[in-house]
């Protein structure tokens, strides 16, 4: 798995390639953390080459909703194949976190 | 015997997991989307077991064994040796706890919980036997 | 009347009578010696004879028949006894007369015809008992006919009474005429000698010298009556008395045809005897299973009776089983004679035959044998082979001092008592076997209710499940055992199981089961735990060749799991709503008590695996999969199975009622040969 992360703009983009499982959740983990605590507060996850994720990749997430609440901080998360989204399904994560079907779309949330 | 496999306890070898099971369904002709729930069931389960059972001990060993019975029902047995960790005795903690606590793990027995439709804990002497079974729709 | 007043009323009457009679007759006496008249009607002498006669008539008849014995010596001793009471009084009389002669008193008319009525009184007071006690032996096996002539006989002698008040005297043709009707009637009846055949020998001589004295008697009576007939002035002359004549005529003849009879018969008693000995002895065998003889006593009784009644010198009865406490029976007959009999006998066989009757004794079919044998001490030899039911049980032998000692009535006589032997020693064995299945009965009922008492009676439901059981035992009691232990809020223990063996054994390691189950369920232990160490108990005290087998769960409602292990025992049915399909969930596991050591750990399974509202779980002992039909078809596991799916809506006792019906149904019957069991958890 490989991860990149870019600013466009305002937007701080990672984007996640290849398996998110228990062995490399770690450098997910890294880059949510580098992301939060770099001053950014438009946060994009690229999951369009998103392979696979299991819960150690949604335990990442969910650890930091209650950070990026109090820092007013917005993430949205795209691309998601549909095995992938299922996953955030089957725990009710659709409705806690933003995701949204393309970059435009997603784009959108930060100025609707 | 292509339906075993024996890792040892590492996480990079649940890349290969993923791998064995996937191929393995897919020859059985078990539709996609099911396929991908239930390698992320087993990954779940052996993740658990290498990092809380094993501390990651590369000498400790997982095995899986897949069996898909008449195309109706595939039944998965995890197996260790050692304490065991009783999944049925395992209280499904609330999504809003997980959050409010910050931690990063905690939800994958949910997950497999909710994916599977039977799981069964079984010990016999010092050896465990993690049972997942997943019913297929009639296609 | 009762008979004591009878007795009373006649002796009165009697005494009345005669003291009546006695004063007339002195009185006409005197008036016949002195010529004058008192005025003393002569018919009073003769009716107040006939009321004496009459009185004594009725007295004796009292007296005899209702005697308590039947024995005919004490019957001819009484009548003896009579004879002597009145021989001796008049003998005395006579005595006294002969001391007084010579004096005036001596010579006086009256003092005679006193004397002479105390003899007349006693006289006729010995015939009449006589008569009496002849009656009671004519009428002995009496036939109707018999009874018809006697009662002739009787009323014509009581008629006859009246003859003498007519004026006919001795040897006038009418007196004649009656007196030889009497007489003959009385040689009818006197033809009935029957009694003399049931006396023994010793018996007959009694009787023959009693009777014998009854004749002294009645012949010193006649001549005693003849000697003063004819003297008037004693009035009453009994030969002029034709029913007192007539019966004296009877009681002689036949005391004399009584005689001749006893004494003809004398030689004949012992084949008789011999003959009553065999019906007794063959009552006493055929009685003899009843009066709860064992079988000894009954060999021992066969081997008596066949003694007797071949008079074999010696015998024994050797029986096939032999065991301490059923060996050989000897009599007259030491063990090394018999060894040395044997040989003889099968020697002699040997050269006749090519079969030994004391080889094939074992043989079966074998009949009665009689041979003749070159022994030193016998020459005759009869082999009997005792059979109970086409199954030769025993040899018996009878020996004989002389050759051929043994004849054809032999043979069929211990046949005859072999048979009856047979019948009472199978009625003995019938007995003993009735005795026990009772015992065993009640042993089944003791366990029966032992067994109810292990299970619970009340299984309670609750927020989190409903439950129900149900057990039914078999006509012999097996050893199904369910129970449940409820260790906190959350945890419930349920064990159902199956303890080997029937009866009182299955009811007693059942309650061992119990009490195991009772002190380690409250512990707390992991269903694998509770098993090793149940197994650890039950191993020192189940007998080598028990087991039980068990399923044991535990129900948690907090964590909404169930964690179990099966001890060898059926696996349990398990619906999952979720799936919508029952499953039987099976785990590995041995029965408690097969391994008796710590090795038993490793071949228990523990499974886990979580419940959800309306998933049910159906436990069950082999009594009910195992349960046949007719057509001798297993119930089975797919049949409960279905029976469960097509009702897994159902609570949990509509279930059971629908379960135990359904087997019923398959059945045909609601006696199933095991115990069956089922208990059913439904998880709300």
């Amino acid at each position: 798995m490989h991860i990149s992360s870019v600013l466009e703009e305002d937007h701080y983009i990672i984007t996640i390639n290849g398996d998110v499982d228990a062995s490399s959740s770690i450098h997910l983990d890294e880059a949510m953390n580098e992301a939060i605590h770099g001053g950014h507060s438009k946060i994009l996850i690229d999951c369009s080459a998103l392979n696979y994720i299991s819960s150690a990749g949604l335990g990442v997430f969910m650890s930091y909703l209650e950070e990026l609440k109090a820092k007013n901080i917005h993430m949205v998360l795209f691309g998601l194949n549909e095995k992938v989204e299922n996953v955030f399904k089957v725990l009710g994560l659709d409705q806690l976190l933003n995701i949204q079907p393309s970059k435009d779309q997603a784009k959108q949330e930060f100025h609707g | 015997m292509d339906n075993q496999l024996k890792v040892n306890c590492q996480k990079e070898r649940l890349r290969d997991v993923r791998v064995f099971v996937e191929k393995h369904l897919k020859k059985h002709g078990v539709p996609e989307v099911e396929v991908g729930k239930m390698v992320l069931a087993v990954d779940e389960v052996c993740a658990n077991l290498m990092i809380h059972s094993h501390k990651c001990d590369p000498q400790k060993h997982i095995g899986i064994k897949i069996n898909v019975k008449h195309g109706k029902e595939v039944v998965f047995d995890i197996s260790d040796y050692g304490v065991g960790f009783n999944f049925c005795h395992y209280k499904e903690p609330s999504i809003d706890d997980i959050i409010k606590q910050k931690k990063k793990g905690g939800v994958g027995l949910i997950l497999v919980k909710r994916i599977m439709d039977h799981m069964e804990f079984i010990r016999k002497h010092n050896r465990n036997v993690y049972r997942l079974v997943k019913r297929l729709q009639a296609a | 009347m009762s008979p004591k007043s009878t007795v009373r009323l006649t002796t009165f009457t009697a005494v009345l009578a005669w003291i009546a009679l006695t004063v007339v007759d002195l009185f006409l006496g005197f008036e016949l010696k002195n010529n004058v008249n008192t005025g003393v009607p002569n018919f009073l002498s003769g009716t107040f004879l006939t009321v004496y006669i009459v009185a004594l008539f009725y007295f004796y008849k009292q007296k005899v028949e209702n005697a308590d014995s039947i024995n005919f010596i004490d019957l001819l001793w009484r009548v003896f006894v009579t004879g002597l009471v009145a021989t001796i009084v008049s003998v005395f009389i006579q005595f006294f007369l002969s001391f007084i002669a010579g004096t005036k008193l001596g010579e006086h008319e009256l003092m005679q015809s006193f004397l002479y009525h105390i003899n007349l009184g006693l006289i006729l007071a010995f015939v009449i008992s006589t008569y009496m006690v002849w009656k009671k032996l004519i009428l002995y096996q009496k036939t109707k006919s018999l009874i018809r002539t006697w009662q002739v006989f009787e009323y014509s002698f009581l008629v006859s009474l009246l003859f003498y008040f007519l004026p006919y005297q001795f040897f006038d043709i009418p007196f004649t005429v009656v007196f030889a009707f009497l007489v003959s009637l009385g040689l009818i009846v006197s033809l009935n000698l029957k009694w003399v055949a049931y006396l023994n020998f010793k018996q007959k001589w009694k009787s023959i010298l009693l009777v014998l004295l009854v004749i002294l008697y009645l012949t010193y009576f006649l001549v005693y009556i003849i000697r003063n007939s004819g003297n008037g002035i004693l009035i009453s002359d009994l030969i002029n008395h034709v029913s007192v004549l007539a019966v004296f005529a009877f009681i002689l003849f036949y005391a004399i045809a009584s005689l001749l009879v006893t004494l003809f018969n004398l030689p004949t008693t012992s084949v008789f005897e011999q003959k009553l000995e065999e019906v007794v002895n063959f009552q006493r065998l055929s009685q003899s299973s009843q009066t709860g003889q064992n079988q000894d006593e009954i060999f021992e009784l066969l081997l008596d009776s066949s003694m007797s009644a071949t008079f074999a010198r010696a015998a024994w009865f050797e029986p096939i089983n032999q065991t301490e406490t059923v060996k050989i029976i000897r009599k007259n007959i030491p063990n090394n004679k018999i060894q040395e009999v044997k040989d003889t006998f099968n020697n002699q066989r040997l050269k006749k035959t090519v079969l030994p009757a004391f080889r094939n004794i074992r043989g079966g079919g074998d009949s009665t044998l009689i041979e003749n044998i070159s022994d030193s001490a016998y020459k005759s030899i009869l082999v009997y082979p005792l059979e109970v039911q086409n199954e030769k049980i025993g040899t018996m032998v009878l020996l004989k001092e002389v050759s051929d000692g043994f004849n054809k009535d032999g043979i069929n006589i211990v046949n005859t008592f072999g048979n009856q032997a047979a019948v009472s020693i199978e009625n003995y064995r019938l007995l003993q076997s009735a005795i026990e299945n009772e015992r065993y009965q009640e042993e089944l009922n003791i366990a029966k209710r032992v067994h109810e008492s292990l299970l619970p009676s009340i299984l309670e439901s609750n927020d989190h499940f409903d439950i129900s059981a149900f057990s039914g035992a078999a006509d012999e009691v097996g050893g199904d055992y369910f129970d449940f232990h409820r260790i906190s809020e959350d945890k419930l223990v349920l064990v159902i199981g199956d303890v080997s063996g029937k009866g009182t054994s299955a009811a007693f390691n059942m309650s061992q089961m119990k009490g195991v189950f009772h002190s380690l369920a409250q512990l707390d232990l992991s269903p694998a735990e509770f098993l090793g160490r149940a197994n650890d108990a039950l191993s020192r005290c189940l007998e080598r060749t028990s087991f039980i087998t068990l399923s044991y769960y535990v129900v948690d409602t907090a964590l909404k799991s169930l964690e179990f292990s099966r001890a060898g025992h059926c696996p349990s049915i398990f619906y999952k709503q979720s799936q919508g399909e029952v499953q039987l969930i099976k785990s590995k596991g041995l029965g408690l008590g097969i391994i008796r050591d710590q090795e038993y750990c490793k071949y228990i399974e523990t499974n886990n695996l979580n419940y959800t509202s309306g998933d049910l779980l159906v436990l069950y002992t082999d009594g009910i999969t195992e349960a046949k039909n007719p057509a001798n078809e297993e119930f089975g596991y797919d049949r409960l199975q279905q029976v469960v799916q097509n009702n897994v809506e159902k609570s949990a006792k509509e279930l059971q009622d629908i379960i135990i019906d359904t087997l019923y149904e398959f059945t045909q019957t609601k006696h199933i040969e095991d115990d069956y069991t089922t208990m059913i958890l439904k998880f709300k």
